[in-house]
């Protein structure tokens, strides 16, 4: 160990330290594809398709966020120009985001982390009231930054007063009791946000951001979902199958419009800043250079792990295992079958766009912005599913994890057989790991023999 | 009773009613019934007599002509039948003719054996990479031994049926999506190697020069029949009636090969092996305790798709004269799953109109737009439709873009394709799951049936 510690190679950086970084990296790759195939897992446990559409989604999404934080693609097209800088309309005045449009990102930041642990709790959740309370916040914030009303001005002040508004709706509504854990969360997410501020104000807007793009792809995910696969139901698996690969095909295709002249930058607020002197958006451990964006991808993907698992133990988790266990049973104990598959493809849909955000930044993307190459990524994170196993969140976990090592030890530590084994022979060592553990566990690591009948 | 039995027909005929088949071999026959033989015979022929001036079908009909130069609808030639004479569409019917073999291999393969296969593109590859090795020119940057084409267009299927027998022990192990995504991974593969072979494949961008279709005894010189190259002079075997250039006769070649390999397709479905495929597609298990070998037949299945799949591979190469290894990749996999689906799965018949639809579609929809451009540009009738249509500029709301890079929402006539692609194996999947095959059978039904609905 120790010869090896004192080992060093030409570029100044130990064996030790290059093996350790390698190690991160690998994890990295790996965590963004375990958060695809994470989503890959939870549609095809509920509903048993495989979405091909994950790609085209975390595309979708990522696209998404990148016209919420840099709506200018050249710098005489105007603020405003973009079609999704709508949201922004009730908030923002001229020019560069003030504190009170960040503090408006805080606002739906809670909210949306209220609604989700609500959900997470199993609790009814009047939709009407939820509508009102949403419209509430929004004529708060308009108030605060339209007419002086200086009182507004502090966000969690608007939640409290939209959340007592929704409340208040609710109850005469249909007699719903307000979940505390929502009011619990929101708090949470405001106490979090608030830390978070005061590192950086950057991050508060691009948090609020992302929330968004994570929920326009739950309502995607729903869509998508309500119009091709609930027509489905009984049909073959293939054919539900194919079907996302027909979504898939459209999806891209108008995805990649947008970025096939101009990639689009989804502005991290850990990447690189060119304007600030020694901003290489990373830091140095024994020499070797880590990425802050491999940090992040750590963080969301065991985030999105713990998140998962403690969903399936909540009440709505429960009925999508048991649903995905047996449909009719679930249906006579009283679930209701479109609202479970409803919710696993916004759940889904959402962790392909946060695995679509993260796969513009580096391990994945040096680019740091949506191409058109990065709806590619859920092709790349199918090698995962498979070697976990399809119907296993620990299997997307654990196989995302290898495949990205492996990917990235190949093409580490084999790089001097680049001229046998052909530039970019990495990308398939994943299909080539795939195919090895196939042959001797046909259902990957962790997946669930199909029982098979005559 | 049974002297209404027609012997040589093998139908029972009763006045009134539909008939009926009395004997195994009626019921099996290629074409069980007298209107479909008169209808594939006036196809084939049409198709036939396509490339030339043949009155009626591609021109004019001669003021000469008795009775039919006086019916006024005849004027330009039989309606519907008259375009197909239109010089454009003589490549893309060519095409249709390539992608109709492939698309009848993954037929057997996955229409009648029921194994998902998203790897047909690879086989293709396969065949085109022999094809290329087999026929290409000697002594150049690429490896070529200058082969006739009954040598390399055999020998594509045969190396690509060879490859097939070797994936196939994975269908074995594999069910279903599983299959299917293993196979999608040997797409990925392919085209890897293909950039590690540059020798055999060709450059990674631009490709080699693909072998041509002249029909050679050995390497001499004059070719005995000269399919790729235009003589228009003297005409083809010296007759001048039949002006025909290179496009036509590998228009001529391609159909002739499509017929056999129909014919071929049509009759191993009715042979014990394509019994055995469907009872594996319908219940494996079920099919292996009648006693039908799974392994077997599942290697026979891959082995005759591949087949398919290479003979196509090496026309497709041959036909374009130059084709990148990467253009065998995971979407035309896919066009081919669409074009199964399309037309409806498990009949030959099904394949072939699914493949006129989606290779035509394109072409199609190219000829819309350049109609509505005109009637744009004319002023015609239909200029307000185009106006809505065509978009103008980045502040033109219109869909559709006619120039060749397309800024802003409009997408471009090549975009509108895919879409267009994409949501037709949507709206088949839902709405007619049986494919353009399932239309035609409900037609057939409501008039065999006629006046009564059942």
């Amino acid at each position: 160990m120790l010869h090896l510690l004192a080992q060093v190679d030409p570029g100044g950086v130990s064996v030790f330290a290059t093996l350790i970084n390698t190690i991160v990296k690998g994890l990295a790759m790996g965590g963004v594809y375990a958060i695809i195939a994470l989503g890959f897992v939870i549609i095809f446990k509920a509903t048993q398709v495989v979405n091909f559409a994950q790609g085209a989604l975390a595309a979708a999404g990522a696209l998404f966020l990148s016209f919420l934080v840099f709506d200018q693609v050249s710098s005489d097209v105007p603020r405003g120009q973009t079609p999704f800088t709508w949201w922004r309309a009730p908030f923002a005045g001229e020019g560069l985001p003030s504190v009170a449009e960040q503090w408006a990102s805080v606002g739906l930041v809670a909210l949306v982390a209220g609604l989700v642990v609500a959900l997470l709790a199993g609790r009814q959740i009047s939709a009407h009231a939820l509508g009102v309370a949403f419209v509430a916040f929004l004529a708060c914030r308009w108030l605060a930054t339209r007419s002086g009303f200086t009182w507004l001005d502090s966000p969690f002040v608007s939640l409290l007063v939209a959340l007592a508004v929704g409340t208040v709706v609710g109850v005469l509504w249909k007699g719903w009791k307000p979940p505390m854990e929502m009011l619990v969360a929101g708090g949470v997410a405001v106490v979090a946000q608030l830390i978070i501020a005061a590192i950086d104000t950057k991050w508060v807007e691009w948090m609020g951001n992302l929330t968004i793009a994570l929920l326009f792809g739950a309502l995607f995910g729903m869509f998508l979902e309500r119009v091709a696969i609930r027509p489905m139901i009984g049909q073959p698996l293939f054919s539900m199958a194919i079907i996302t690969l027909g979504l898939e095909i459209v999806i891209r295709q108008f995805a990649s419009d947008s970025v096939r002249i101009l990639s689009r930058p989804v502005s991290a607020p850990w990447a690189a800043d060119l304007s600030l002197e020694g901003s290489d958006g990373g830091f140095r451990i024994g020499g070797a250079f880590y990425n802050w964006s491999w940090v992040a991808i750590l963080i969301a993907a065991g985030l999105s792990f713990v998140a998962v698992n403690i969903f399936y133990r909540s009440k709505l988790g429960v009925a999508m295992r048991a649903v995905s266990f047996d449909q009719e049973a679930g249906m006579a104990q009283g679930i209701n079958v479109g609202q479970v598959f409803a919710i696993a493809w916004a759940l889904g849909a959402a962790l392909a766009v946060l695995g679509g955000v993260f796969a513009t930044q580096p391990p994945i993307s040096q680019e740091g912005a949506v191409t058109v190459t990065t709806a590619l990524v859920a092709f790349r994170a199918l090698p995962a599913i498979i070697l976990g196993g399809l119907d296993s969140v620990k299997g997307a976990l654990i196989g995302g994890l290898a495949i990205g090592l492996a990917e990235i030890f190949a093409g580490e530590y084999l790089a001097s057989w680049q001229r046998t084994l052909g530039a970019g022979y990495q990308q398939i060592v994943p299909y080539i790991v795939m195919l090895a553990v196939l042959l001797i566990r046909p259902y990957g690591l962790f997946g669930t023999p199909e029982v098979r009948r005559v | 009773m049974a002297c209404s039995v027609h012997q040589k027909f093998g139908e029972f005929d009763m006045r009134g009613r539909p008939k009926l088949f009395t004997s195994y071999e009626a019921d099996a026959a290629i074409f069980p019934t007298t209107l479909q033989r008169w209808l594939v015979g006036f196809g084939v022929l049409v198709l036939f007599l396509m490339p030339f001036d043949v009155p009626l079908i591609s021109g004019p009909v001669p003021d000469s002509w008795p009775v039919l130069s006086k019916i006024p609808i005849l004027n330009d030639g039989l309606p519907f039948v008259r375009f197909l004479g239109d010089a454009n569409w003589i490549r893309p019917m060519t095409e249709v003719f390539i992608f109709g073999v492939a698309a009848l291999g993954l037929n057997i393969l996955t229409g009648m054996g029921g194994q998902v296969s998203l790897g047909h593109s690879f086989f293709m590859g396969a065949g085109a990479c022999t094809a290329a090795v087999l026929g290409g020119a000697e002594g150049g940057r690429f490896w070529g031994m200058g082969l006739p084409v009954w040598i390399w267009l055999p020998a594509a299927g045969v190396v690509a049926a060879l490859i097939g027998i070797v994936v196939s022990p994975t269908a074995v192990k594999l069910r279903g999506l599983y299959l299917g995504i293993v196979t999608l991974g040997l797409v990925f593969i392919g085209v890897h190697l293909s950039r590690v072979w540059p020798q055999i494949a060709g450059d990674t961008e631009s490709g080699r020069k693909y072998p041509e279709f002249d029909l050679k005894l050995w390497k001499e010189e004059e070719p005995l029949l000269a399919v790729s190259s235009a003589d228009t002079e003297t005409g083809w075997f010296g007759l001048n009636q039949f002006e025909v250039d290179d496009k036509q006769k590998i228009y001529m070649f391609c159909l002739i090969v499509l017929i056999g390999m129909a014919f071929l397709a049509k009759n191993i479905m009715r042979s014990r092996t394509g019994r055995a495929l469907q009872a594996i597609r319908d219940r494996d298990i079920a099919a292996e305790v009648m006693g039908v070998n799974e392994a077997k037949y599942k290697r026979i299945a891959f082995a005759i798709s591949s087949f398919y799949a290479g003979i196509a591979g090496a026309l497709f190469g041959s036909f374009l004269g130059k084709v990148a290894g990467n253009q065998f990749d995971i979407f035309l996999a896919v066009e081919f799953i669409a074009i199964l689906l399309i037309g409806g799965a498990g009949t030959v018949s099904g394949a072939l109109m699914g493949t006129f639809f989606v290779v035509i579609l394109p072409e199609a929809v190219k000829k819309v737009t350049e109609w509505l451009e005109h009637q744009q540009h004319d002023q015609g009738f239909f200029e307000p439709i185009a106006n809505v249509l065509l978009t103008e500029g980045p502040g033109d709301l219109g869909p559709i873009s006619t120039a060749s890079i397309s800024p802003g929402w409009a997408l471009g006539v090549f975009d509108w394709n895919v879409v267009i692609y994409g949501s037709l194996i949507v709206v088949f999947l839902i709405f007619e799951p049986h494919g353009l095959f399932g239309i035609w059978t409900k037609i057939r039904n409501y008039w065999k049936g006629w006046p009564f609905t059942y």
